[in-house]
């Protein structure tokens, strides 16, 4: 199992095994963990999520069985998620044929019931947090610690928590082009020009463009510039730079544009992945991918979409670039022309970096 | 830490977007923290530097040279990655490394 990295989980092993018989809120706290966890990684072997958040693997199992029943009724019909139990074969039926299998089920999956890409967390854990409330919650941990009316095992709790939240700081909160967003929906509402600089994502070529802005939106998991084009070009907002609005407000009319999804050719790409891995859920998840076809207990198919044709080579330089983010154990199955996908983009990463 | 002082309050919400975006992953904590000097073509900076908000930059000649600190290295090789070749990693050796095994673990695999 890959290590959770997340900012309010101890790193594995730190924290001590917790007694069957310890009190409610500490079971709790440890569960909550282990939902961290798993919300980062999908899924992964009871015994691996206990030993890191330091539970014995029964009890993490009745643990997370006691949440998944108690689920929508103890947090209300929008509970936003699901969790399941498999086996080496596979994930166990909701019948009564699969009961006996269920004891012998090493494997936890959290899901979610609103769809791909809506984790758990986005509703919990992930809300986003004020860094000034941050700031206050680290300072009032310290005074407290400095005004010696803790008890010694409440300053360790106390330390720790202080801790935490230190490190959460030390996560800086940015959103890639934002301003450069912000920037071009000016120009869209002004119906002004705009010049930037734009290096094409996938195969690298850079070139200064002029261009008469339409709509700013997200395509995916980008931010995109629609522009005058035949009928509409597409400019990724995050490689642009030096971007400054040109010529006079009012300039141009702006035309009845295509539906976004009708704006951007997209190819069907079908990848073949371990179940359960995180290469899965990187593609279902983060890519809105849907599984195809359940080849074997070890591999299954996924299809994504991916922006553009199928015949354009930056296309295949942009799911080389996904391919070499996932690693080695992820193939092309379809289209073929895209088997070697990884290659063009993968030896230019490689030249940039001979020793 | 020292508190000398609390300043007014932030006249304005922090913008924030989508998590998965904004949390530089790069900072969460897999090991202690480390240092990464990365370079990249100056035509390129304003692409490349969106994606690494920490960093200090200085001029080396047609080249910006990035320094910041990381604990996360596989979220620092996947960005490194995911910019195709806009910016290569020059410091630290761990880092060059794991993108150099992960790239051509991948060749390897579509070649045979």
């Amino acid at each position: 199992m890959r290590p959770a990295s997340l900012p309010f989980v101890p790193p594995n092993g730190q924290q001590q095994l917790l007694a069957k018989n310890a009190p409610a809120g500490e079971q709790l706290s440890r569960l909550l963990d282990a939902l961290l966890v798993l919300d980062a990684q999908g899924s992964c072997r009871v015994a691996d999520l206990a030993a890191a958040v330091g539970l014995e693997p029964s009890r993490m199992r009745e643990l997370l069985s006691a949440f998944m029943v108690a689920g929508a009724e103890a947090l209300g019909p929008d509970a936003p998620f699901n969790l399941d139990f498999s086996t080496d074969k596979g994930s166990l039926s909701t019948d009564a044929t699969d009961d006996d299998a269920s004891a012998s089920a090493d494997t936890v999956r959290l899901s979610s019931l609103r769809g791909p890409g809506r984790w758990l967390l986005d509703d919990v854990g992930r809300r986003p947090v004020m860094v000034r409330d941050v700031a206050r919650a680290v300072l009032a941990a310290r005074l407290l610690l400095e005004s010696k009316v803790l008890r010694a095992d409440q300053i360790l709790e106390v330390e720790v928590l202080a801790e935490k939240l230190a490190d959460a700081m030390r996560a800086s909160v940015h959103s890639p082009a934002s301003s450069t967003a912000s920037l071009l929906q000016r120009a869209v509402d002004a119906r002004q020009r705009v010049r930037f600089r734009y290096r094409h994502p996938w195969t690298g070529a850079s070139d200064i463009v002029q261009a008469t802005p339409y709509d700013v939106r997200r395509q995916r998991d980008r931010l995109v510039l629609d522009a005058a084009g035949e009928p509409v070009a597409s400019y990724d907002i995050g490689t642009m730079s030096e971007v400054e609005l040109v010529g006079e407000p009012v300039a141009f009319e702006r035309p009845v544009l295509p539906e976004p999804a009708d704006r951007t050719t997209a190819a069907e790409v079908v990848l073949r992945v371990r179940p359960y891995s995180n290469e899965e859920r990187w593609l279902c998840d983060g890519w809105g991918g849907e599984v195809v076809d359940r080849v074997s207990q070890d591999e299954l198919d996924v299809r994504i979409q991916l922006d553009g044709d199928v015949a354009d080579p930056a296309t295949a330089q942009r799911l080389g670039v996904l391919l070499l983010q996932l690693g080695p154990s992820v193939r092309v199955i379809s289209p073929e022309a895209f088997r070697t996908a990884a290659a063009t983009v993968g030896r230019r990463l490689l030249d940039a970096h001979v020793d | 830490m020292d508190v000398v002082g609390l300043g007014a309050d932030l006249t304005a919400p922090v913008e924030v977007g989508d998590p998965d975006e904004i949390l530089d992953s790069t900072a969460w904590n897999e090991h202690a923290p480390r240092d990464a000097e990365l370079r990249c073509l100056t035509s390129e900076l304003g692409a490349v530097l969106s994606w690494f908000p920490r960093a200090y930059v200085a001029q080396d000649g047609e080249e910006s040279v990035l320094r910041f600190w990381y604990r996360n290295e596989s979220a620092l090789v996947s960005r490194v990655i995911g910019l195709a070749g806009a910016v290569r990693i020059v410091a630290p050796g761990s880092a060059r490394a794991a993108l150099q095994q992960q790239v051509g673990a991948v060749l390897e695999a579509v070649q045979s």
